[in-house]
């Protein structure tokens, strides 16, 4: 008894004890509960390296310096602070007034302003570069062209110009630069003409057809006239000065035109009764061939042409506006450089040059004009802002060799830079000769907009990767959509449970093979079997088509399962149902259970895109390489999984944009991915109907 | 009136006839719809036939060999397989000069090069104590002779006969034909080889004649095959560095993976609230499954390769790894040149101050295969930096071609062919070599190299661990309640519960469920692609922290080749690949059907 009410009472008292049996701390299982869940934690870290990873090298991507060099400069005072410096003019230096910073050896600048200067020079004929210079604004802005600041002019400006000018305050200025002369010319084999008279020279360009209509002592051959085109202002000057502006005889007598001189003169030397005109330089650059005419027993030459005895001549002019000189310094500075240089060079272009008076007229009126004491001496070093001109393309080569001139002697782009930003700090001299680099960095528009990618040349536009992703993804999906879902209606609805217990595991199998090896069979049998079927020359070794059809092969096993598994979970009611209202097993499932899985089939369709955008091995071993925007199926693209394994497979260099690069588009792919399956997880979740 | 129509085409009956026709139709339509799905089965199940015919087709047919000497006029008639170990060395010493040294590296040793030339040389001069960096030099230093004895002595015969057949007969596979081809159209096959094809060979290597010495059926797969290790002649290579670099990577996969993904399955299985953290675990699982491997790639380059660098490379254990400086440096070279060379604070003195051309080849030798072994393979970034920092020091004129820019799809050819030409009367500029060391210590290659086994086989093990966590939940969930509720009456807390109950019972799924994953980490390509498996490696991996490559990435480089006997090799090597997937699948099955029906 007493036994038994200690028993009891042990009870009793054991009974109070449990609770803390139970609750009693152990410290092995509490390390082991904080070591399993670290265990869970590690795939949120894992996401959240990939992020990290994946946005910290983008970043880098964009804020990294792309130092492009641009070419050579010619440094002049390089001051502490701020300074100024001339570079020789290049495309890629358009490139800097964006970017704002440059680099010069080690030390990086910021560009406080930049001047392209250049000398613009445009072809629009005399008259054409009067009307632009007098022009309204808004006419030109309709145009599409600015003011021309010097008009080119082979003839003086016309009374009908001037009054145009004047209408909107611009008084033409001209400034005789030279003298033009036109030469008649014969074969240098013809021996029986030395010299015409205007009166036979308009004979022969007009009504005569043989020599000896002309004059009775020449031979009675046909008369061959070799002109220069109708387009030419030299043509236009001819037809003016000798024709009285009726070109029509000559035209009819069958003359050998040409625009190109050198023909023209060929032409002449190969026949002895030819003759022809054409501007005084070109008869010197083939004067071995011709023979040069005397006209009213005058020659071309220096005192001829300048006492005007020689009549076929005609003066060179630029104009300018005296306002507009003094507004814009460098016109001024300009022309008074030409002014001064003309006579230098003028006669190598087979030009006169201008009367010692001419000359000196015009040097008055540009001391009138810009209100300047005295013509100086010009440093074009000194001299900024654009230059531009337009007018005749007979003052052109002229103006064009003056323009080169300036720019040797130091016209040049120039930068005004702040000095001590980035990288070596010290502010040290540079050398003349050291290459300006400009930052092109790639930004996020043009990461997304731009359609070529070329790390090479800086050119970083993701678009031609993207669509050949697509493009693969999409043949893919067109190859694996249809075969899956009949697969999976096949496996689900058709098949015994005997064939689906062996068709299963086929399938399997197909979904479990590395994909470097399905890489292997697109380029060794799908590659092979498309060239035979399309033709060799229309499909390429590489091409986007074999790929596709090859990953949709890969995920025909993922759609077919996830589609199998939706179509298994419709009940059998449903079916039954179907039946029973007289449906075909065909309109049973198509108009029943695949409408009653349609959540689940949609999901197993953008689980399959994903996989389809994300699988590297085939695309890069079948693809192709070497970006290449096309959205021909037969020809080779590089998407972006198969861009990221070939860079990374090579050479790769942590510090260097490629690298960054590569993480860039990785993160495209995974935020594609990343939504994809989302997406569907929510569509399974959201849209599935429960039964 | 118009609702009447209405009403009347919605009740529509057809007439008899009509009916029977619209029925007629719609079964036509039904046999039409299942003969679409019997399609559909049938083109997946002709695929995959397509892919192993394929393969098949590729791995085995006819070959042709030429032969660059006849095996013969070296042995005098006897057939090469009857010479003894001693005959076929001495046939190389004869044959191969200079390189025999390179062969004995190369191809005898299977440890590090230092520890080899020690033992050798140590036991050809007698002295244990040989300093290891001058003991390559004595073995440059003994004669031809007692070179060819030590190869003797330590290659076995298969090596040997090998060795003659790879350097002296250089055996060359001209023409190989698929499977079908062989079996179908022999005497074509034949007649091609005999002709247009040894023409062909004749004319691009300008040779006046050779013959073809045997047209025959060649399995590409072989046992010489799994053992010899890669090289640039198709016909040589072999998959052994691929493979026990595939089964390293298994190995640190299932090591790092299993216990962490059980790990988390039995938290969120059997410790986990339904609180917002384990949701959120649940859900990054998922979405980690669905993240393209490559991305995992990338991210095991960021963080394994190079953030863990020094733990990855093998820096802080110390193995197989070595870090340089200025003055290792100078001592390895040392013995390069003429006169002395010492290093004294920031200068280097030399004696001569001037070396001649061989000594110049054997300093750039020396540089080459100095401290990283990243270098002895092709084409990486550091053989360009070192390339041109030895140009600028040494007055040597290095040619130095990135041939990536043309030829993009050889990925032999990817990195960069470098070679070194000397400038007339090289000599060393006064403070030039200085700034050598500089830039040699500074230069990529001397940084702890992180592309390791180690960082490939972390960074699958992160890749396959989403799936290991879902498929081990399922094994754990699987396990009846019942089990635990008995275990929990016998007092025995969750622990003793999960470990003594749960996870025996759940131990078969768990473990189908990782051989199913590890055969998918042993197929996966693209990441190791990223994270830097090397492209072309003889050596086998030693330790974690090695230079590798797996099988995956072996096929996908001879995929990639443009010579057609690479394409052959390549279906061999898938061939092996899919035989370890296949045995590990069918293990997994074996698991499966052999405890599922326990519990």
């Amino acid at each position: 008894m007493r036994d038994q009410q200690d028993a009891t009472h042990h009870l009793i008292r054991s009974d109070r004890r449990p609770l803390a049996l139970k609750h009693k701390f152990k410290i092995h299982e509490a390390i082991i509960q904080v070591g399993l869940f670290a265990c869970g934690l590690l795939s949120i870290f894992t996401t959240l390296s990939i992020i990290l990873v994946l946005g910290n090298e983008s970043i880098a991507f964009f804020t990294r310096d792309q130092w492009v060099n641009s070419n050579r400069p010619i440094l002049s005072d390089m001051d502490d602070q701020t300074t100024v410096f001339t570079v020789e003019p290049g495309k890629a230096l358009e490139a800097v007034e964006e970017s704002g910073i440059i680099r010069v050896g080690q030390e990086v600048m910021d560009v406080v302003e930049f001047q392209n200067n250049q000398i613009d020079l445009d072809v629009v004929g005399t008259g054409g570069g009067f009307k632009r210079f007098c022009a309204l604004d808004v006419e030109l802005a309709e145009l599409g062209v600015k003011r021309p600041q010097i008009v080119n002019a082979s003839r003086p400006v016309n009374q009908g110009e001037i009054d145009r000018c004047f209408s909107i305050g611009i008084t033409p200025v001209a400034f005789r630069v030279g003298t033009d002369a036109l030469a008649i010319t014969v074969s240098s084999n013809n021996d029986f003409i030395t010299e015409l008279s205007f009166a036979e020279l308009r004979q022969i360009f007009g009504g005569a057809d043989h020599w000896s209509d002309v004059r009775a002592d020449w031979p009675n051959e046909l008369i061959q006239l070799v002109i220069p085109g109708p387009d030419s202002g030299t043509f236009d000057y001819f037809v003016e000065a000798v024709l009285d502006d009726d070109p029509r005889a000559m035209l009819q007598k069958d003359p050998i035109m040409s625009e190109n001189d050198n023909q023209l003169a060929g032409s002449i030397h190969r026949n002895p009764f030819s003759i022809g005109f054409f501007g005084y330089a070109y008869y010197l650059a083939n004067a071995d061939d011709l023979k040069i005419l005397a006209l009213d027993g005058v020659e071309p030459a220096a005192p001829t042409v300048e006492d005007g005895s020689y009549t076929l001549t005609r003066p060179l002019f630029i104009y300018s506006d005296a306002e507009l000189m003094r507004d814009q310094p460098q016109v001024a500075e300009f022309i008074s450089y030409y002014l001064d240089r003309v006579n230098d060079v003028i006669v190598d272009l087979g030009y006169f040059q201008a009367t010692t008076g001419a000359l000196a007229k015009a040097r008055d009126q540009w001391i009138v004009a810009t209100g300047a004491a005295d013509l100086t001496p010009v440093d074009p070093t000194k001299v900024s802002g654009a230059l531009i001109a337009a007018g005749s393309s007979t003052v052109l080569p002229l103006t064009e060799r003056i323009g080169e001139l300036f720019v040797e002697d130091g016209y040049l782009p120039r930068f005004k830079v702040k000095r001590g930003l980035r990288g070596e700090n010290t502010i040290a001299p540079h050398s003349a000769g050291v290459a300006v680099e400009y930052n092109d960095r790639p930004t996020l528009i043009e990461f997304f907009t731009n359609t070529s990618w070329i790390p090479a040349i800086g050119e970083f536009g993701v678009i031609p990767l993207i669509n050949a992703t697509l493009m693969t993804s999409t043949i893919a999906m067109l190859v694996a959509l249809p075969l899956g879902i009949g697969a999976a209606v096949y496996l689900s609805e058709y098949a015994s449970p005997r064939v689906r217990s062996t068709l299963k595991p086929a399938l399997e199998i197909l979904a479990g093979i590395p994909t470097v090896v399905y890489g292997y069979f697109a380029l060794t049998f799908m590659t092979p079997l498309l060239r035979g079927i399309f033709g060799v020359e229309v499909v390429n070794i590489y091409n986007t088509g074999s790929a596709g059809i090859v990953v949709g092969i890969l995920i025909i096993p993922l759609i077919s399962s996830m589609s199998e598994d939706a179509l298994h979970a419709v009940p059998n009611d449903l079916r039954e149902a179907s039946y029973g209202l007289g449906a075909t097993k065909l309109e049973t499932v198509f108009k029943v259970v695949i409408p009653a899985a349609l959540s689940g089939i949609l999901a197993a369709f953008i689980v399959a895109v994903s996989r389809a955008i994300g699988e590297t091995m085939i695309v890069a071993i079948a693809a192709g390489a070497g970006p290449n925007f096309s959205f021909n199926p037969f020809d080779s693209a590089e998407t972006m999984t198969g861009h990221i394994a070939r860079i990374s497979g090579g050479d790769l260099s942590y510090d260097s944009i490629d690298y960054n690069s590569i993480f860039a588009i990785g993160l495209t792919l995974f935020l594609m991915t990343f939504i994809l399956n989302a997406l569907s997880r929510v569509i399974i979740s959201r849209f599935r109907e429960a039964y | 009136m118009a609702d009447n129509s209405n009403m009347q085409r919605r009740y529509y009956m057809p007439k008899e006839a009509d009916f029977f026709r619209r029925l007629e139709q719609r079964h036509r339509r039904g046999r039409f719809g299942r003969l679409f799905n019997y399609f559909s089965v049938a083109v997946a199940g002709l695929a995959l036939i397509a892919l192993f015919l394929n393969v098949a087709n590729e791995a085995f047919g006819a070959i042709g060999v030429v032969n660059t000497i006849e095996p013969e006029t070296l042995t005098g008639g006897r057939p090469l397989a009857d010479l003894s170990k001693d005959e076929l060395a001495t046939i190389l010493a004869e044959n191969v000069g200079e390189r025999l040294r390179v062969l004995i590296r190369d191809t005898i040793s299977r440890v590090e090069v230092e520890r080899f030339t020690k033992a050798t040389v140590a036991e050809i001069v007698g002295d244990h104590n040989v300093d290891p960096a001058i003991a390559g030099e004595l073995l440059k230093a003994i004669g031809v002779e007692q070179q060819a004895g030590v190869l003797a002595r330590y290659a076995d015969k298969s090596t040997l006969h090998r060795l003659v057949l790879e350097e002296v007969v250089e055996q060359q596979v001209i023409a190989s034909f698929p499977l079908s081809e062989t079996i179908f159209n022999f005497a074509a096959v034949k007649a091609a080889i005999e002709g247009p094809i040894l023409e062909e060979y004749l004319r691009e290597n300008r040779l006046d004649e050779a013959k073809v010495s045997v047209i025959r059926f060649h399995s590409w797969l072989d046992s010489a095959f799994l053992t010899t290790p890669m090289s640039s002649t198709p016909a040589l290579a072999g998959v052994r560095t691929a493979l026990i670099g595939s089964i390293g990577l298994m190995a640190v996969v299932v090591l790092v993976a299993l216990p962490i993904g059980v790990g988390a399955a039995i938290y969120l299985e059997e410790y986990a609230h339904h609180g917002f953290v384990n949701r959120l675990i649940e859900t990054n699982v998922r979405n980690l499954a669905g993240v393209p491997s490559i991305i995992y790639g990338m991210l095991g380059l960021a963080i394994f390769v190079r953030a863990l660098a020094p733990f990855t490379s093998g820096l802080i254990f110390q193995t197989n790894f070595y870090v340089p400086t200025v003055e290792t440096v100078v001592e390895r070279i040392a013995p390069a040149f003429d006169g002395d060379i010492s290093y004294d604070g920031n200068a280097l003195k030399s004696a001569s101050g001037q070396i001649d051309a061989p000594t110049l080849g054997r300093v750039v030798d020396t540089f080459l295969h100095f401290g990283t072994p990243s270098l002895t393979m092709h084409g990486n970034s550091s053989v360009i930096d070192m390339a041109n920092a030895l140009a600028e020091a040494l007055d040597i004129s290095v040619d130095v071609t990135d041939a990536r820019a043309d030829e993009e799809r050889d990925l032999e050819a990817r990195g960069s062919a470098y070679r070194f030409e000397l400038a007339a009367g090289a000599s060393i500029r006064d403070g030039a070599f200085d700034q050598l060391m500089a830039s040699l210590v500074r230069i990529n290659s001397f940084a702890p190299n992180g592309r390791t086994l180690v960082s490939a086989g972390l960074t699958l093990a992160l890749l396959i661990l989403p799936i290991i966590i879902i498929n081990a939940q399922e094994a754990i969930r699987a396990v009846p309640y019942t089990i635990r509720e008995a275990s929990y009456g016998l007092g025995a807390t969750r622990w003793q519960t999960i470990w003594r109950q749960v996870l025996p019972a759940a131990l078969p799924g768990i473990m189908t469920g990782t051989i199913l994953s590890v055969s998918r980490a042993v197929g996966e390509t693209a990441p190791l692609i990223v994270v830097g498996a090397a492209t072309f490696i003889v050596t086998d991996p030693t330790s974690p922290f090695s230079q590798f490559t797996a099988m995956p990435i072996q096929i996908y480089q001879w995929t990639a080749r443009p010579q057609g006997q690479f394409t052959d090799i390549a279906a061999a090597a898938i061939i092996v690949l899919l035989a370890l997937m296949l045995t590990l699948n069918a293990a997994a099955i074996f698991l499966r059907n052999r405890y599922s029906m326990r519990i």
